[in-house]
């Protein structure tokens, strides 16, 4: 498709195209993998931390321990967010900070404070999903399509 | 480059979907095992059940520890896994339930890998040890972590 555009462009245009490809800084695809390797990574050994204090010091399993410690992960994040650092760590991590539960709470928790000027119905309430809400909508879509796969493949007796 | 990535990755994932059974049987016994045979003086806590289950799942090298408490109707048995086993961690706990089951035909045996149950037992287990625990403390205390290990959400 990127062929047939360029092909309907001006002469000089590809030209430019070609000029500017050729001058362009790469992008470090490999240390960025690394950093957020290693960032979001650092996150799930924290989250692995709070867990496992939940396990030894409430009454929680190893099952349900799963949803309190997204919780208090999120009301860290919550904190990280209020407080700047949190644009920070994503500004270098990338992706290792928006993967993790923590990015989806920053999501939130963002909009939530930059609409808070328009007020708490139409600003925050409104407001406040705008970039999470996809991720809502898809992450719910994709489960239920995937779900629908595994029941068949189970009935025909694939898996 | 991508393309052999996915290649990788691909046969990655299909390579730990092997059919063989997850773990085998060694002939020596594990030295490095967590565990305690309880002897209770009271007949009525007697865990002879859990010492057998014990001896038993101690033929396995990849277990760790191994905590169990029985009553007259119940066990249940926590097994803590090698941490590189834990890949297979599904795996193992359905073939070491199974056999569990097989062992103990006229007890409800509950095994599972849950490091909350294991702590939970080790607690009773102490109790069971130093004698202060009646029959019916016991059922209570065993029916809680049983509820507690096959609570969901």
């Amino acid at each position: 498709m990127a062929d047939k555009k360029k092909k309907k462009l001006p002469p000089e245009a590809q030209n430019y195209q070609a000029f500017q490809q050729d001058r362009e800084v790469k992008r470090p695809v490999l240390l960025n993998c690394l950093k957020a390797f290693l960032v979001g990574g650092f996150i799930c050994f924290i989250g692995q931390l709070i867990s496992t204090f939940y396990v030894y010091y409430f009454n929680f399993t190893e099952q349900t321990a799963g949803n309190p410690t997204t919780a208090t992960l999120i009301f860290i994040t919550m904190l990280l967010t209020g407080f700047g650092i949190y644009d920070r760590i994503g500004q270098f991590a990338g992706a290792g900070s928006a993967v993790p539960v923590t990015g989806f709470g920053n999501a939130v928790i963002s909009s939530a404070i930059e609409y808070k000027t328009e007020g708490f119905i139409l600003g925050v309430g409104s407001n406040m999903l705008k970039l999470a809400g996809p991720v809502i909508v898809y992450g719910v879509f994709s489960a239920f399509v995937i779900a629908l796969i595994k029941t068949l493949l189970i009935k025909w007796g694939v898996i | 480059m991508k393309r052999w990535l996915l290649l990788i990755g691909l046969l990655c994932t299909l390579s730990s979907c092997g059919n063989e059974s997850a773990l085998e049987p060694s002939k020596n016994k594990n030295e490095a095992l967590d565990l305690t045979h309880i002897s209770t003086k009271d007949q009525n806590t007697s865990q002879q059940q859990a010492n057998q289950a014990k001896a038993a799942l101690s033929n396995y090298k990849e277990i760790t520890a191994i905590k169990a408490v029985n009553t007259s109707k119940q066990l249940i048995i926590a097994v803590q896994v090698e941490q590189n086993q834990r890949l297979k961690l599904a795996k193992i706990r359905k073939q070491l339930s199974k056999e569990m089951k097989e062992m103990f035909p006229d007890l409800k045996v509950e095994l599972t890998t849950d490091k909350k149950i294991a702590i939970e037992l080790e607690k009773l287990e102490e109790k069971l040890k130093s004698g202060s625990m009646s029959k019916k403390s016991m059922e209570k205390r065993v029916k809680k972590i049983v509820d507690l290990s096959k609570e969901q959400t």
